[in-house]
């Protein structure tokens, strides 16, 4: 083999990557419109943003209700029962679906262009006459208490699950998902009401993204929408915000015959309006955001600990986090314990070095783009927007933010939220092998996949 | 080379056509590993450089190994197109192997078998169907291979697959994004004309002998909740006519809400708690499979049972001219789709490129499924969805057999 010494490429000059602005419009019955012309293909990506309609929302001792009201749209139309939609949906080659978030339900639709009449107008029917059918509700109230039962077999859906309950004791968001018991106690009716309450066209937005003349899109938009009425649901009380965790403790849950531990760590960090994300981000990106990152170098590039590490910051409406994790073979879950939380100690004290800094922001402002290739990207971005209630121009003055961003504000919001003495560590792993090591870090209490150990 | 303009992005594709089909017994998972070695440096990325120089480009790379192929990628802002240009020369002409670079990624992919397979309930059954699936050890054995085998592999093996698969002309670079061909092409040219040609492996082949009748197999698993099945077929390679004429079957049994198998198993009779068919497109013999979980009270006699009679009776009255409509707009819808990203255009253009010599095989492929008729799709399920070619592999949950208590 020659040796041929090569320095790598500099850039060329940037090009431009402009986003593309909304254009926004109001129907009657108050649903806000929004459209963009994005895109190479002929597709258009359609969601209906339902504020204040996701698992946050779920009365009291009914938890699921928004995850199963969601489904249980696809049940049948006061047209057409569940088979019927579905082949109206797989003739249109279309996917539709109704998904809950912790503060939002979002209705999807995309569709190639030339069927985007036919599509909203099957997205309008599915969203104002539901039937909420008995026997499809229940079976999918059934289906779910089931895949509850299979979901607790997967090690990532338990430290998930664990880490939530105790980062929010009492609080909404401490639900990953639907609970037997809320599960056990939902009726039809009671779906039904929280649909009508939840799912109303006023305060709700269409989104709308694609290859197409925005203000077409906008027609089309309010050719499916208009003269339908808005429902009569009141607005969602706010969620309150989340409780105040004292200091550090684990929570182990056992899950006999496994081959790794999986450490996941969460505290409580920044809310998405705060002035401050911005620069969370770039420090998080530094810590923990990729394989450049320091978490994953040293603990899998240099330490053969774990195939990765990673760090992530991230909020909902009534409040964010700071998070890590990492996946590590039982035998060194004592090195893998250590190591991220040195990492991470480190960090919150002495914050990014310039090197790292200036990669990161680097990186967040050339990356910018990849998400936003397709229609769904930028319709994406604009739930987030309305959702969190940001300004008009936050993805278009994204970058300067982030290139704004200081190695000092950095450090700061490493210090002031990347800390880990206080927060919560949820361990899922074999309980007779690992307990005695992490209780030598901290009080550790036991678990069992389905709850507290007996 | 295809120019996407319209967004600053491109994406640089090198597939090499080497996957854990090449693997002897004995170096199983080596391909992968090897993957894993690309990214730890050549003769001007020192160790971590790769990473560290596509993130301060603001781009985003990986590889993928299959039993196929190894694919190494980037998608970075279109001005920094020479950077992955340089970093894909430079390791396919000197990467630098070590030791230490080994066994660290040694390490690495037995942490990434732990957490995708050994750690994961039914991941290890579909090693096992593929196992019971093949006879000959290309495609019998999985891509991630045993943890005995990685293990086992040294410096000297990792030097040796080197020189054999990673010669230029074993390999195919597809460039897709916001770029002018002829300038792009002359980038290309400058990075690459410095890798001197090497000797390419012979072109793989093996033979898979007939099918000759159904094989069954159990899996204890104690990672499972449910009972869960797999019903696999063995078929033809990738673009046999009967792919085609299968790959509607799979859409009609699978796709969407109305795909008929998961409709009445999972929506309307719940029978099972998940249903997927899919079909697994290999360069030698494929599979078309089906994975389903069975709710609680309902055995995986009962569930296989219910997927065989409904094979059958597709077999027997074939599509209906609905589901065939249904069928061409889900297939020009998901083309659309598939086209969506300088990336996903660059992985078409790469396999069709590599194992075709052709990267613009796509649309016809898409023409020849447009142009088949319900008979077509009839026969081919009636032919192909056999005991003969059949495996079936029950999963049953075993559990580690504690009673609650301190641990």
């Amino acid at each position: 083999m020659s040796t041929l010494r090569r320095l790598p490429p500099p850039p060329l000059p940037p090009l431009p990557f402009l986003l593309p602005s909304f254009t926004g419009a109001r129907l009657a019955n108050s649903l806000a419109l929004r459209a963009a012309r994005w895109g190479r293909r002929p597709t258009v990506s359609v969601s209906v943003l339902f504020p204040g309609a996701g698992s946050a929302a779920d009365p009291p001792g009914r938890e699921g209700t928004a995850e199963i009201t969601g489904e249980t749209f696809l049940g049948g139309t006061h047209r057409r029962d569940a088979r019927a939609l579905a082949e109206a949906i797989d003739d249109l080659a279309a996917n539709l679906e109704v998904s809950a978030g912790s503060d939002s339900s979002v209705a999807r639709l995309s569709i190639l262009e030339k069927d985007l009449d036919a599509g909203l107008a099957l997205l309008a029917e599915v969203l104002t006459e539901p039937a909420f059918p008995e026997d499809e509700f229940e079976k999918n109230r059934r289906r779910q208490i089931d895949v509850l039962a299979e979901q607790r077999s997967e090690p990532d859906f338990l430290a998930r699950e664990r880490l939530l309950d105790r980062l929010y004791p009492g609080h909404p968001y401490g639900r990953l998902t639907a609970t037997e018991k809320g599960l056990e106690a939902l009726t039809r009716d009671s779906v039904a009401g929280f649909a009508a309450d939840r799912f109303s066209l006023a305060g709700a937005t269409l989104i709308l993204a694609g290859a197409a003349d925005p203000d077409a899109l906008l027609r089309a938009g309010a050719r499916a929408f208009e003269g339908l009425s808005a429902g009569s649901g009141a607005p969602a009380a706010a969620v309150p915000p989340p409780p105040h965790v004292d200091g550090f403790s684990i929570h182990l849950v056992h899950r006999p015959g496994s081959v790794q531990t999986n450490l996941l760590y969460a505290r409580a960090a920044l809310a998405r309006r705060s002035p401050r994300f911005t620069a969370g981000l770039v420090a998080n990106q530094s810590l923990g955001g990729g394989a450049s990152s320091r978490l994953f170098h040293v603990l899998r590039e240099e330490r053969s600990l774990t195939y990765g590490a990673y760090s992530s910051l991230s909020a909902r409406v009534a409040g964010g986090q700071f998070g890590a994790s990492i996946d590590c073979r039982t035998e060194v879950t004592h090195e893998a314990f250590t190591g991220l939380f040195d990492l991470i100690r480190a960090f919150a004290a002495e914050g990014p070095a310039e090197e790292e800094h200036a990669r990161a922001r680097k990186y967040l402002l050339g990356s910018f783009p990849i998400p936003r290739e397709t229609p769904g990207g930028v319709a994406q971005d604009e739930i987030t927007r309305l959702l969190h209630g940001l300004p008009e121009d936050e993805w278009a003055t994204w970058r300067d933010r982030v290139g704004a961003v200081s190695r000092r504000e950095a450090c700061q919001v490493a210090a002031d939220f990347f800390d880990p003495s206080t927060g919560i560590l949820a361990a899922v792993g074999d309980a007779k092998v690992i307990r005695p090591v992490l209780e030598s870090f901290g009080n550790t209490t036991l678990w069992d996949a389905d709850g507290p150990r007996a | 080379m295809s120019p996407q303009r319209g967004i600053p992005l491109v994406t640089v594709d090198v597939t090499y056509d080497v996957g854990s089909r090449v693997e002897p017994p004995g170096k199983t998972g080596f391909a992968h590993l090897f993957e894993h070695l690309m990214f730890e440096g050549s003769e001007n990325v020192g160790k971590g450089d790769h990473f560290r120089l596509v993130a301060e480009a603001g781009g985003s790379m990986n590889g993928t190994t299959s039993e196929d192929r190894t694919n190494y990628f980037e998608t970075l802002p279109a001005e920094s197109l020479d950077l992955a240009l340089f970093l894909e020369a430079d390791r396919m002409r000197a990467l630098v192997l070590t030791q230490e670079k080994l066994d660290n990624q040694r390490e690495a992919v037995k942490e990434e078998k732990r957490l995708r397979v050994d750690n994961q309930p039914y991941a290890s059954s579909f090693e096992t169907a593929d196992a019971l699936a093949y006879d000959a050890f290309p495609y019998k054995h999985p891509v991630i291979g045993s943890m005995d085998d990685l293990q086992a592999a040294s410096l000297d093996d990792a030097r040796d697959f080197y020189r054999r698969y990673y010669a230029p002309a074993n390999a195919l670079l597809a460039v897709v994004g916001d770029v002018d061909p002829a300038d792009a092409f002359r980038r290309v040219k400058n990075a690459f004309e410095e890798v001197p040609p090497r000797e390419t492996p012979a072109r793989f082949a093996f033979t898979e002998p007939v099918p000759s009748g159904e094989r069954r197999q159990r899996v204890d698993d104690c990672h499972a909740a449910m009972p869960a099945l797999h019903v696999n077929f063995k078929v033809a390679e990738r673009r046999h006519p009967d792919l085609f004429a299968l790959s509607v079957v799979e859409r009609i049994l699978g796709a969407g809400e109305t795909g008929r198998l998961w409709r009445r198993l999972v929506k309307d009779d719940s029978l099972a708690l998940s249903l997927s068919v899919s079909l697994d497109e290999r360069r030698g013999p494929s599979l078309f499979r089906i994975f389903s979980l069975a709710r609680p009270g309902v055995t995986l006699e009962r569930l296989e049972a219910e997927i065989l009679g409904d094979l059958s009776r597709f077999a027997a009255d074939g599509p209906t001219p609905r589901e065939m409509e249904r069928v061409r707009r889900l297939l020009l819808s998901s083309a659309v789709r598939a086209t969506q990203t300088t990336q996903s255009i660059a992985f078409l253009l790469s396999e069709y490129g590599l194992y075709d010599g052709d990267p613009g095989l796509f649309p016809h492929d898409v023409e020849a499924v447009l142009a088949l008729d319900a008979a077509a799709v009839r026969d081919a399920a009636a032919r192909l969805l056999v005991a003969p070619r059949r495996s079936v592999v029950t999963v049953v949950p075993s559990g580690p057999g504690e009673s609650k208590g301190p641990a």
